[in-house]
């Protein structure tokens, strides 16, 4: 058994972790980066692998990509993360309906010709991405410790523990808990007590070569009409020639993954695109949908990205959470050391609080999940999304592209009064209390801890 | 015309290169323009430290990590690397012309919290250039140098600016020409500025100096037969050697002279029995009140242009930075077809930062002491019953409130004895710092650059 002792303790290298120790490394302090995985570059979770909205500022931040100089820009904050590996731009999200015809949020072949300004996101490699990371950290003097999964926390005044599976114990001034959705250390701080529990998103993914017919620079959504529910269907461009991942997602328990692959393999009018399309890789993920935590710190402790909020955060949200979370605890060390009041950690939770528990709205996100509950069967679907033809703006932001979609379904209340009114109802769901409509899937649903 | 860029920075300063390193980073096309045909080499006095690392100057804690050898902004949230050499200085000493030390901050206490305990930490700004250099040449930053930009056309969707027979375009400008800036002048940035003096500074390296510690900074009036010059010993970055720097705003004083008598007949001239100078610099920089709004016709000042030279070389790092963010997130917003905040976001930041919450009023007031106690006598009256030491810092602006409570305590005394000193300085107290250096403002006249 064996105790280190480092200024900072950060549990997880994902997106949030890396960039905080980056923050801590570069501000002058020791950090230990603790990962369970074995090898922190490798990446074996479903995950869409974007970085999103380009078009539009993101949780108070507008992003751009710099290929030039290999670094992703975050235009508000001020800093940037190095990027060096393959990408693709995002042009345009279309939302399918089951009979294949699509809702179109921007134009993938006028996004082409105007190239990266018309860009509505970018796909990237994670794995590169984390390469890259630990080619910023290491120079830092960060110490990688990999292969220990954290289980326990213990605190003291002045200092934060988390003890390994194996018994190792690393100590810090501070810790960070950057562990992802179902965080064990939030689990274990306490702090999922009081969050409001909605479900799990239940994810497959599977990397394929070889699809015939999906735009390459285009994000595909649909839903599946299963024997038990619906299952979300959501494939984007992979950054590598004739790449593409698959995901299935879904919120109730219930539905098979397997018909659903099944489904839209075979069945569905995607099935064409993956006649002769060879599978590459199959992973899959579960993570619990809380509430956010409203107030991530007790303790010494901090808990950054995911760990705070579930998954809404995006891969981009949690680079900043872990780029905030960084700077602050150096603040607050710094503070400390020259005697001054201490104000880094505060800050950050007032910067987390105000962007996101009160600037976005969790159930906006949560919306993203239910269109499949209210439009319950493929042909009432199909007829809405039919009746939308004008192109909508390119939009790869997960809280305003549904919001969009929300828009412009309400807007058609009148056709479909006219013409559909058994429909209004159904419609009408949509703007119930979401956790009412999502009440049948919470009774059946238990979160996880990592 | 060739290549139209995204933004034309001049001024490869600390302002000018922090901004090109942000702007190049995100992304844009950035030409920056230095007029030195070397931009590595220093050509002007300056007291080349990073002043108050032991509190917050302008919203952060500017601290120097060794290990990986970067300045950081803690609250701004940016770094970058120096990799030149640095020397902490532990403490701030006034002497009086005939010997009484104020001190702020007890040496021995604040060298013993190390690294905690600095005020300031003094640097190598030739080779902080190089660092920059290299960082923005990095982000592919083209570096054109040997260029004096004289003229700044804005036009309805570009800017030219030309300068030494080349001219180049851009969406916008960042002026980052320092003190005079010659872009604020052509831009009419400069009407309706207050002009107060010109404040004019020799600067000599010197080693073999016996006397203060290698780690403390020492300040020092005096009255000579032609003005009053003011003296600091600044630790340079060579273990040992000192950066003493002879500055007035009294353009009658000959400098050179000044130096010499700091050396042959000031009371620390025991000092500089074995001293040798090494090199030598000279800067006479324009003292107006500052420009309130930093941005005109596609023109985006940063650091002293706009503001004297009272942001320090911390103040210039930050709104460099924070400028050539401004301006990335301008052209972005641009691009993309939304509303157009970052420059907005800057000048109002620009605002709060240097005008409102700092007061440029106190800044000069700082110059004025000479105007007020005019002669050694006076101030060894008034600043020899200081006997308390003072709270750490070198910080002009904390300093000088530590002092202004100090003098309340001696003013206390005085008023028995010296009854004639403690009513001049309070009109001084009262007196706005336009009246007291109007006799020099009569005599200055902003250099031409």
């Amino acid at each position: 058994m064996s105790n280190r002792k480092f200024d900072v303790v950060i549990v997880g290298a994902g997106p949030a972790g890396f960039n905080a120790a980056r923050a801590i490394g570069e501000a002058g302090f020791s950090v230990a980066l603790v990962d369970r995985k074995k090898d922190v570059t490798k990446f074996d979770r479903s995950c869409a692998q974007t970085l999103v909205s380009y078009t539009e500022p993101y949780m108070k931040n507008l992003i751009c990509f710099n290929q030039k100089a290999g670094l992703v820009s975050f235009l508000y904050d001020g800093f940037s993360v190095k990027y060096t590996g393959p990408y693709r731009n995002l042009y345009a999200w279309y939302f399918y309906s089951p009979a294949g015809y699509p809702v179109r949020l921007g134009n993938p072949e006028k996004g082409r010709q105007i190239g990266d300004a018309a860009r509505a996101g970018i796909v990237i490699d994670k794995e590169s991405l984390f390469k890259d990371f630990v080619s910023v950290v290491r120079p830092l003097g960060v110490e990688i410790f990999t292969g220990v999964h954290v289980q326990k926390v213990t605190t003291t005044e002045k200092s934060a523990s988390v003890i390994g599976d194996g018994g190792e114990i690393f100590e810090g001034r501070y810790v960070i808990a950057a562990d992802g959705v179902n965080s064990r250390i939030a689990e274990e701080m306490g702090w999922n007590k009081n969050r409001y529990y909605w479900c799990n998103l239940i994810t497959t993914s599977y990397y394929f070569k070889g699809l015939k017919g999906p735009d390459p620079n285009t994000i595909v959504t649909s839903t599946g009409f299963l024997k038990d529910g619906t299952a979300l269907f959501f494939m984007a461009p992979r950054p590598f020639e004739d790449e593409w991942n698959v995901q299935f997602l879904t919120v109730n328990p219930k539905v098979s993954h397997q018909e659903a692959a099944d489904f839209f393999f075979n069945k569905a009018f995607t099935a064409s695109w993956f006649k002769d399309a060879k599978q590459l890789k199959a992973f899959s993920r579960t993570c619990s949908c809380y509430d956010p935590i409203e107030e991530p710190f007790k303790d010494n402790v901090l808990a950054i990205g995911d760990a705070g909020s579930t998954q809404e955060i995006e891969n981009t949200g949690a680079l900043m959470c872990g780029w905030k979370g960084g700077q602050a605890v150096a603040q607050a060390i710094r503070e400390e050391q020259l005697g001054l009041p201490v104000t880094g950690i505060s800050n950050y939770l007032r910067w987390w609080k105000e962007t996101y528990c009160e600037g976005y709205s969790h159930e906006a996100y949560m919306k993203n999940w239910v269109l499949g509950f209210v439009l319950n069967k493929a042909e009432d679907m199909s007829y809405v999304f039919g009746l939308v033809k004008d192109e909508l703006p390119a939009n790869f932001n997960p809280y305003s592209a549904p919001k969009m979609m929300g828009r412009t379904l309400a807007a058609l209340g009148p056709t479909i009064a006219k013409e559909r009114p058994d429909l209004l109802p159904k419609m009408g769901k949509l703007r119930l209390p979401l956790k009412e409509v999502y009440a049948e899937v919470t009774r059946i649903s238990k979160p996880i801890v990592d | 015309m060739s290549k139209k860029y995204d933004v034309i920075i001049v001024g490869a300063g600390p302002a000018g290169l922090l901004a090109a390193k942000a702007a190049g980073e995100n992304g844009l096309d950035v030409a920056l323009l230095e007029r030195k045909p070397d931009p590595t080499k220093l050509t002007r006095a300056c007291g080349q430290t990073l002043v108050s690392m032991n509190e917050y100057f302008f919203g952060n804690l500017c601290y120097y990590n060794p290990r990986d050898k970067r300045i950081c902004f803690s609250s701004t949230g940016f770094s970058f690397r120096y990799d030149g050499p640095v020397q902490n200085n532990y403490n701030l000493n006034l002497i009086t012309p005939k010997g009484h030390w104020v001190k702020f901050g007890d040496y021995a206490t604040q060298k013993a919290k190390g690294d905690n305990g600095r005020i300031g930490l003094s640097f190598d700004k030739e080779a902080l250039f190089r660092s920059l250099l290299k960082e923005c040449k990095d982000c592919h930053v083209d570096v054109f140098s040997g260029v004096l930009v004289d003229r700044v056309t804005p036009k309805t969707d570009r800017i030219v600016v030309e300068g030494s027979g080349k001219s180049f375009e851009g969406t916008y400008c960042i002026a980052a020409d320092g003190c005079n800036s010659k872009v604020a002048e052509v831009m009419g940035m400069n009407v309706g500025r207050y002009y107060f003096c010109n404040f004019i500074g020799l600067s000599e390296y010197v080693s073999g100096i016996d006397g203060p510690e290698p780690d403390q900074i020492i300040k020092l009036y005096a009255y000579l037969k032609d003005g009053s010059p003011h003296y600091y010993l600044i630790p340079l970055f060579n273990p040992g050697d000192f950066n003493v720097l002879t500055v007035t705003v009294d353009p009658r004083v000959d400098l050179a002279g000044a130096a010499r008598w700091l050396r042959e007949s000031s009371v620390i001239k025991d000092w500089f029995k074995k001293a040798k100078v090494t090199r030598r610099f000279t800067a006479n920089c324009a003292c107006y009140s500052p420009i309130k709004d930093a941005y005109k016709d596609r023109v985006l000042i940063a650091g002293d242009v706009g503001s004297t030279q009272e942001l320090e070389i911390a103040g210039a790092m930050l709104s460099g930075w924070k400028a050539g963010q401004a301006i990335s997130t301008a052209v972005r917003e641009n691009k993309i077809g939304i509303e157009v905040n970052g420059v907005s976001e800057y000048t109002k930041w620009w605002l709060d930062t240097y005008i409102n919450y700092y007061s440029h009023e106190a800044y000069m007031r700082g110059m004025t002491l000479p105007y007020i106690l005019r002669n050694e006598d006076e101030i060894e009256a008034v600043y020899g019953l200081i006997d308390e030491t003072l709270v750490p810092c070198w910080n002009p602006y904390t300093g000088s409130k530590a002092m202004a409570g100090a003098m309340a305590k001696a003013l206390a005394i005085l008023e028995k004895t010296r009854p004639e000193l403690v009513q001049r300085l309070r009109r001084g107290k009262e007196s706005h710092p336009k009246d007291l250096l109007a006799e020099i403002t009569a005599i200055s006249r902003p250099p031409g650059n």
